[in-house]
């Protein structure tokens, strides 16, 4: 279990803080989704955890072991994906999974099966400057699981794929899960984020401003309305009912009774409208 | 063990990759042609020592006759007529010494050049001539001297050995301080060294790794260049460890100075100054004259001289013991420099 407590980082010492009193639990085997906008305070609380910044205030502890005691075999237990694909441009797609591999003192993924599960095995012997945007995320997905990690760090993992490779990595990120890995997902990204995670945080100028499941979230924060498509003397209509008032479910019994309907949705908000209720700002 | 091989396989690699191997041998190239075409490109002008053609057409024949008696060594040799000696000088060149008498009873010296001499040759050979003239017109020969050597005498320096003096204490100690440089800056703009900071790789493998393979290259870069020009006639086991040395600590200084930029063009003048300053080490050993404390301390100076009583001994006893003790100062140094700033620079996030 990934444990945070209020957690402070600032980046000038003149008490702008870009991480302000952060606190939040991820538990072992979940998919734990920090949402916020660029510049919201997400790479920085990613960059304490994964040992990249120095701890200024708060506690940060994995399974109670505080992260200031953490020696560098930790890093044998963690897979930290980036946003910016950060490669060896002049090795090739293998060469640098083989290279990284090499870095660890536990058993490694064999870098050919995770190139074939991502779609790179035929790109396997080209350097990896010459790989699109992608096909370079891709690749630093893989690198991120070359040593089976038991905490991975994603950082906007879908970002510059297209939807069917997006669906790839979102199979193998639920696989992960399935098999115990605990996943910090940090995106703006709140279709990915709704669709992977279990939890979820939404930060905003450092602070978390709400925590939950996507579905509470929704729940919380939503509108408990129903929008009905029915025919209606020979044309299609459509109407809205609120479920808590007494008059829109009477209408809905009605329509459900007496006409033909077409389509019937729960009209749910999405994470990003709120968002956009809780802080007044989009998750770009 | 196993993380500093895959390190050092990798930045061999990336080395290259990187086309520095390329670069490295055109350079070995371009010192080696140097070595071998530099006296063919001077000017005999300033060989002192080149041999003369005397021809004695004086009725005694007193220059032959003391040249021939007194001399030890073989550096002129007689001509039996004005046009052979002339014949002589347009084949071997050098100059020539017409020898006659003048009415008065003296000895008239005519000097022929091959082509035209500056005024520094020609004051030197009237100054011999006059010397030569004095003893053997005298009645009595000079004082008698004695030398007596201390130890045997070595060979005059030529001016393409001494390149290979300078290319070795200089250039081949700089490769490692470039290279380094290029790596570091290749892998802060990759932003690969983040994903290395996250990794259990560690700061000793990664300096390792980075120190070994450059310093390596230029030992190596060195060594052939010796084979190169001198051949065997160099003491490879006196040469390798001092050179792998002074490599190590001159790669070692690269990458502590190194990490501390974002990329090369803010590390060009501060990086190309402490390479100028170490250049400075080039100015006592063309100008003798030259001392200066300040410069005898740069690495670039005890290797200039150490290289030196390597390639060409002199017989001095004891330079090396100070050339060890030298280089684990350096060493030192360049430790203290490059570990804390690699950890501080590259092991973690910066901004």
């Amino acid at each position: 279990m990934i444990r945070v407590e209020n957690l402070i980082h600032d980046y000038t010492g003149e008490g702008t803080n870009a991480v302000d009193d952060v606190s939040f639990e991820v538990q072992t085997g979940e998919i734990f989704g920090f949402l916020g906008p660029s510049g919201a305070g997400k790479s920085t609380v990613q960059g304490i955890l994964t040992g990249l910044l120095r701890l200024q205030r708060g506690q940060v502890s994995y399974d109670d072991l505080p992260v200031t005691e953490l020696r560098s075999s930790f890093f044998n237990r963690i897979g930290v994906s980036f946003e910016h694909p950060n490669l060896y441009q002049k090795l090739t797609g293998l060469e640098n999974l083989q290279y990284y591999a090499g870095l660890y003192d536990v058993p490694t993924e064999d870098p050919m099966m995770l190139l074939e599960r991502v779609g790179l095995a035929e790109h396997a012997h080209i350097r990896a400057g010459s790989f699109s945007k992608g096909m370079k995320q891709r690749l630093v997905f893989c690198r991120s699981m070359i040593n089976k990690p038991e905490i991975l760090f994603l950082d906007e993992p879908t970002s510059g794929l297209d939807p069917s490779t997006a669906e790839v990595i979102k199979g193998i990120i639920r696989e992960r899960r399935e098999t115990g890995t605990t996943i910090f997902l940090t995106t703006h990204n709140m279709l990915t984020a709704d669709q992977l995670c279990d939890n979820i945080a939404f930060i905003n100028e450092g602070k978390i401003v709400a925590m939950d499941s996507p579905k509470a979230l929704k729940l919380a924060y939503g509108e408990r309305s129903v929008e009905v498509e029915y025919r209606e003397d020979g044309k299609i209509a459509s109407r809205v009912f609120f479920l808590d008032k007494d008059a829109d479910r009477a209408g809905l019994k009605e329509i459900i009774e007496g006409k033909d309907i077409l389509t019937m949705h729960s009209r749910e908000a999405s994470l990003e409208q709120i968002f956009i209720q809780m802080t007044g700002r989009g998750l770009v | 063990m196993k993380r500093f091989l895959n390190l050092f396989k990798q930045d061999l690699l990336l080395s290259w990759r990187n086309g520095l191997v390329l670069v490295t041998l055109i350079t070995l190239a371009i010192i080696v042609a140097l070595y071998w075409t530099l006296p063919l490109m001077i000017s005999g002008d300033l060989e002192l020592e080149q041999g003369f053609v005397l021809f004695d057409d004086s009725e005694g024949g007193a220059l032959r006759d003391f040249l021939s008696l007194r001399s030890t060594d073989r550096r002129f040799s007689l001509a039996a007529s004005p046009g052979e000696l002339e014949s002589r000088l347009a084949e071997a060149g050098g100059f020539g010494v017409i020898v006659s008498d003048t009415p008065g009873g003296g000895l008239s010296y005519d000097i022929v050049y091959d082509s035209p001499v500056s005024e520094t040759r020609e004051a030197v050979v009237l100054a011999v001539l006059e010397s030569i003239h004095a003893e053997a017109t005298s009645a009595t020969f000079g004082p008698e001297i004695s030398i007596n050597e201390l130890r045997p005498g070595s060979a005059p320096i030529e001016i393409n050995q001494s390149l290979v003096v300078i290319m070795l204490a200089l250039e081949a100690m700089i490769l490692g301080f470039l290279f380094v440089a290029v790596v570091v800056f290749q892998e802060k703009q990759e932003g690969s060294i983040r994903a290395y900071r996250v990794s259990p790789g560690g700061l000793l493998p990664y300096v390792a790794s980075k120190v070994l393979v450059f310093s390596l290259m230029s030992t190596a870069y060195g060594l052939i260049m010796v084979l190169m020009t001198l051949g065997f006639a160099a003491d490879y086991l006196l040469l390798a460890p001092v050179l792998f040395l002074s490599c190590l600590f001159m790669t070692a200084l690269g990458l502590g100075v190194a990490v501390h930029f974002k990329n090369i063009s803010e590390w060009f003048v501060p990086g190309v100054l402490i390479l100028a300053v170490n250049m400075l080490s080039i100015l006592p050993y063309q100008l003798p004259g030259y001392s200066n404390p300040a410069i005898s301390v740069l690495p670039g100076y005890q290797m200039i001289y150490a290289m030196t009583e390597i390639l060409y001994p002199s017989g001095r006893s004891g330079y090396l013991a100070g050339t060890y003790g030298y280089l684990a100062v350096y060493l030192a140094v360049a430790a203290l420099v490059a570990l804390p700033s690699v950890k501080a620079r590259m092991m973690k996030e910066v901004r």
